[in-house]
């Protein structure tokens, strides 16, 4: 493999055929002066030129963003969103892939995204998921636009500049559901209210299964894709889950922020515990139910005991509002 | 790119999409190198009718998804058993290497046209039919391969990115298979522009390296066709008749560049003289060992061919390859009694491969200079053989360029008469000996000579009687007393048939000379030339072929007479069908061969003195004066391109006079704070601003009528439109302060 300014270059093993059979007419162009075999050995590396050029066009048009798109739990998957915007004015994007970099070795993972095309002036989003092993605060896999057209021979790869930071909530693991018939009909008080009746939270991006009726047409027809509304709902009990004071990386410390974890998704999802969160003696969260809550439980299980820069905090914040939105 | 796709419709096979577009392409672009290979006769004939037939079962068949385990191990079998056969036909059978190397290749294409599934067997293929390319580039030095290349290389490199995209859908799995057929069926035209971008960078870069990679060839591949066309008349004996097979071919076999003069005549009226014999025996010329052996001599670039034991002349010039054009470079020696003795010709010839060794040059050739096939190499040694005949010693398969000088003048007949009759010395027996025939041909040739007193009135006799009595025909009729062997060929066309072409003719002016005791031989080779006006050159065609005799006469040597009727000897002076387009085609394949197939390291270095680069030993000298206006010149041509394209791209790109009048509005407005939301059409925006109670509104709503009016017209607005437009959108800018 090749590298050099921020490229590399992987020969494929067409590519070597190419190559050798390049070589060898070159050879015997040398060789025999025969004027036909020049100008064959002259296309030949006329073809690799060109397939540089146009191998250097597809991986320099694309601007790459990287998104989030759901709540994502270290050593599991989470939906990431990848936008690839052509802003050439000279042609389509054709057959660019955005992967990782092979050459880091690490264990978060993202599925490679393919495009076919994407027209000049244009964007499109792919899907795809995304691993981490690690809860906190982390840059995004260290990715690459990498490219085999024109011909498959070569495979050109360019690193993104920068890398997205996410937030990466605990692990999780299934609850007892007895731990969740014990929290319904534990203390607190029942307000038995629907999960609408709340107070408005926010907005958000669709996801599969939501009820219609949330859908905020205005903020959909700004946006072009649909958006719906979330209100903070009160749940039917209140639970106050107790975290003990740790560091992060103490096996004990760690297992108990995935057990607590674990208990906020089991008991926020289910919808019918008000769940609050108190880190030894103090009262970090309030009890509260809805998406918005979980999300502010996860937020600080996730970056709890870390040793943090107030940048960190300031772009957590940001990237948990944006994950939000 | 629509008959690319009705064309996929009809050879794809019965896949669709994309697939079937990869299908036609790879099967196009494998047609294409078959075809250069068969063309350049390296590849059996069996062996190309097999690939066809197979390749056509291959494309019509269903093709499977996946190849049975079954199918692999026949094919396996099937490529090892050919791989062992292609071995043992060239090594024990003597087959040449690369002709089965080529055949063992074509079943290669059929086994990847029946196993084309993924888009690895078509990459085989495209390999396949690169390596069929550059086989056919090492054999082929005829004009149809870089017809052919033209056509290929946009068809492989089409074929390389539909591969390459159909590729990536099977390493990605269906859905990413179903977008990469949905986009490259409805953006072929796309791909299509870029294979042929594509390809336009390859041949540049190609032609770039033709043209500037220096040329340090030694050798070991060969230019040209690996077997020469065989030609019937040249070879060490002949039968009578087979003449009459070219007499009707209009291949151009040579070509002729007349150096030291313009003949300035559409036909050239040289006897050309190839091969020579002086034995005859039952309808067959051979050559005996007792007829007299020539002599070469090397000087400054020539071989001079002894005349008499002498040298013919003295060289003053350089021949054209280290010369040029100098004019005369041979003073003839002088001949006593032949007034014409200094009347030279020199000529460059360019030869194709008619399967021969033997040089061609008119009348009495002097000497002649042999062009080496490449700058290393120094193959250009020439023999003598008997009756002046002059042989390639080492000749290679491929063209011959070579210069020959020659004495065209011809001695009077008064110069003739004075020779009288003498008897013929001894060494010129063998061309006097008289071959078994019958005693009527004996008495024939005494009463046609009868009353003659010397040698040039008994050849004179026998030439006016074979013009007066016999016709000229090509049809080779045989009476029935020579198919039964009764009488010899000759015989039967002096006294049965009556009709027979040049052979004929000259056979039986030399034998019944023969039988009055004057040394006689019979010479084949070509008659005249053809100007071709496009070329500015000679073309001798295979029609041309013809046969003379030559008659002792002492002192003025061997003299060409030609017994055959006038309109025998000349071939049409064109091609049969259409005469324009076939010298057009001869000047375009002389042009190729002397621009293409032989440009070398001299053409490089003259092409670099030129423009003002000298070499030096081993530096390179540039003289400023003379390389800057090429060197500005090119700069200039490049800037011009570039301010073309860039001038072309915006000329694509241009916005709409209105369009532009807009954004100039946009522009303003968002300085202001006051810009347009992106889902918002002008008339919301106004209408946005108007609710805001912002200032511009009535102005803005005013500008946006109008705008959507002029936008969406079906004609393009007019200038006094745009004006208006303007001070709209001017007065929506000035309806409020900034």
């Amino acid at each position: 493999m090749l590298t050099a300014r921020g490229r590399n270059l992987e020969i494929t093993k067409a590519g070597w055929l190419f190559i050798v059979l390049t070589l060898a007419v070159g050879f015997a162009a040398i060789n025999s002066g025969a004027n036909l075999l020049h100008v064959l050995f002259g296309c030949q590396i006329g073809l690799i030129i060109a397939s540089g050029m146009l191998s250097e066009n597809m991986v320099q048009r694309p601007r790459v963003h990287r998104r989030v798109t759901s709540p994502l739990h270290a050593g599991s998957r989470g939906a990431l969103s990848v936008e690839l915007r052509n802003d050439s004015e000279r042609g389509d994007l054709i057959s660019v892939s955005v992967e990782d970099d092979d050459r880091i070795d690490s264990a978060d993972r993202t599925e490679p995204v393919f495009a076919v095309a994407v027209p000049s002036g244009g964007a499109i989003t792919l899907h795809t998921s995304v691993t981490m092993q690690q809860r906190g605060l982390h840059p995004l896999p260290k990715a690459v636009i990498a490219t085999r057209f024109p011909f498959g021979l070569f495979v050109k790869r360019r690193e993104l500049p920068g890398r997205e930071r996410v937030i990466v909530y605990p692990r999780i693991h299934p609850v007892d559901a007895g731990y969740l018939q014990e929290a319904r009909s534990g203390q607190g008080e029942a307000r038995g209210a629907r999960e609408r009746a709340g107070e408005f939270f926010g907005l958000a991006e669709y996801r599969e299964g939501q009820e219609l009726r949330r859908i905020h047409w205005p903020a959909t027809a700004r946006r072009g894709k649909p958006i719906v509304q979330e209100f903070e709902a009160r749940g039917e009990a209140e639970r106050i889950l107790v975290l003990r004071p740790g560091k992060a990386g103490e096996p004990g410390f760690e297992a108990e922020i995935e057990d607590v974890a674990s208990k906020v998704v089991a008991l926020l999802r289910e919808g019918r515990t008000a769940t609050g969160l108190r880190y030894g003696d103090e009262l970090v969260i309030e009890p509260g139910t809805g998406p918005a809550h979980e999300r502010k439980l996860l937020e600080f299980l996730a970056l709890v005991g870390l040793v943090r820069e107030p940048l960190d905090l300031e772009q957590a914040r940001a990237q948990g509002e944006e994950q939000a939105a | 790119v629509s008959w690319l796709l009705r064309l996929a419709e009809l050879l794809g096979g019965r896949t669709h999409g994309l697939v079937r577009l990869r299908d036609t392409l790879s099967l196009l672009q494998v047609t294409m190198a078959v075809l250069a290979v068969t063309l350049a006769q390296s590849a059996s004939l069996w062996a190309v009718a097999l690939t066809v037939l197979l390749g056509t079962w291959a494309m019509l068949r269903p093709l499977p998804p996946v190849s049975s385990k079954l199918a692999q191990n026949l094919w396996t079998a099937g490529i090892v058993l050919a791989l062992v056969y292609s071995g043992v036909r060239a090594l024990m059978f003597g087959a040449e290497l690369l002709v089965a190397g080529v055949d063992f290749l074509l079943l290669m294409v059929v086994q990847r046209l029946f196993n084309r599934q993924r888009c690895r067997e078509h990459m085989q293929l495209l390999m396949l039919g690169a390596v069929l390319m550059v086989i056919a580039a090492v054999i082929d030095a005829e004009l149809h391969y870089p017809i052919l290349l033209g056509l290929y290389l946009p068809t492989a490199v089409l074929a390389l990115i539909v591969n390459h995209l159909l590729g990536e859908g099977e390493r990605l799995g269906r859905r990413v298979e179903f977008e990469v057929d949905r986009y490259g069926t409805r953006e072929l035209a796309r791909l299509g522009r870029a294979a042929g971008q594509v390809a336009l960078i390859a041949f540049v870069v190609g032609l770039l390296t033709f043209v500037a990679f220096p040329r340090f060839g030694a050798g070991v591949f060969l230019r040209g066709n690996l077997y020469g066309r065989e030609t019937v008349g040249f070879s060490d004996t002949v039968m009578l008749g087979g003449f009459g097979t070219i007499k009707s071919d209009a291949t151009v076999v040579m070509h002729i560049e007349v150096l030291d003069g313009d003949p300035q005549a559409k036909r050239l009226t040289w006897h050309l003289r190839g091969s020579a014999f002086d034995s005859y025996q039952a309808g067959r010329w051979a050559r005996s060992r007792e007829a007299l052996h020539g002599r070469l001599s090397a000087a400054l670039g020539y071989w001079l061919l002894s005349e008499a034991g002498e040298l013919p002349g003295r060289v003053v010039a350089a021949p054209y390859r280290f010369g040029g054009r100098s004019g005369r470079t041979i003073e003839t020696r002088s001949i006593p009694g032949f007034a014409a003795d200094d009347l030279t010709v020199r000529a460059l010839v360019t030869m194709e491969d008619i399967g021969t060794d033997l040089l061609f040059a008119a009348g009495r050739p002097l000497a002649f200079s042999l062009a080496p096939r490449g700058p290393l190499e120094e193959r250009n040694h020439l023999g003598a053989d008997v009756d002046d005949q002059v042989r390639v010693l080492d000749r290679q398969p491929g063209p011959l360029q070579y210069e020959f000088v020659s004495r065209i003048g011809e001695p009077t007949r008064t110069e003739l008469l004075a020779i009288g009759d003498p008897a013929p010395a001894p060494e010129l027996l063998p061309y006097v000996a008289r071959p078994e025939l019958s005693p009527e041909f004996h008495a024939l040739a005494l009463e046609i000579t009868e009353g003659a007193t010397t040698r040039l009135a008994k050849v004179e006799a026998v030439r006016r009687y074979l013009l007066d009595n016999y016709s000229y025909s090509l049809d080779q009729p045989l009476s029935d007393r020579v198919r039964d062997g009764e009488i010899d060929p000759i015989e039967g066309f002096l006294f049965d048939t009556k009709a027979g072409h040049c052979e004929y003719f000259a056979t039986a002016m030399a034998l019944l000379l023969r039988e009055v005791d004057v040394p006689t031989r019979n010479v084949n080779g070509f008659y005249g030339a053809h100007y071709n006006n496009v070329g500015e050159f000679y073309a001798v065609r295979q029609a041309d072929a013809h046969s003379w005799v030559e008659v002792y006469f002492e002192q003025l040597g061997w003299v060409t007479f030609d017994p055959t009727p006038p309109s025998g000897r000349t071939a049409g002076d064109d091609a049969p069908w259409f005469p324009q387009l076939a010298n057009l085609t001869d000047a375009l394949r002389d042009a190729y061969l002397e621009y293409v197939i032989d440009y070398d390291l001299s053409n490089q270095l003259e092409a670099l003195e030129r423009i003002g680069v000298e070499r030096r030993g081993f530096r390179l000298h540039v003289e400023w004066r003379q390389f800057a206006p090429w060197l500005f010149g090119s700069v200039g041509v490049g800037v011009l391109v570039w301010v073309g394209l860039r001038w072309r791209r915006r000329q694509r790109n241009r916005v709409a006079p209105e369009v532009a009048i807009y954004q100039l509005l946009l522009v303003g407005m968002a300085r202001r704070a006051k810009p347009r939301h992106e889902h918002e059409s002008a008339l919301a925006w106004a209408k946005r601003l108007r609710d805001e109670g912002a200032a511009e509104a009535p102005a803005l709503t005013e500008f946006a009528r109008r705008y959507d009016a002029l936008r969406f017209a079906a004609d393009p607005p007019s200038p006094a439109m745009l004006i208006e437009l303007r001070t709209l959108a001017e007065a929506v800018l000035g309806s409020a302060p900034r």
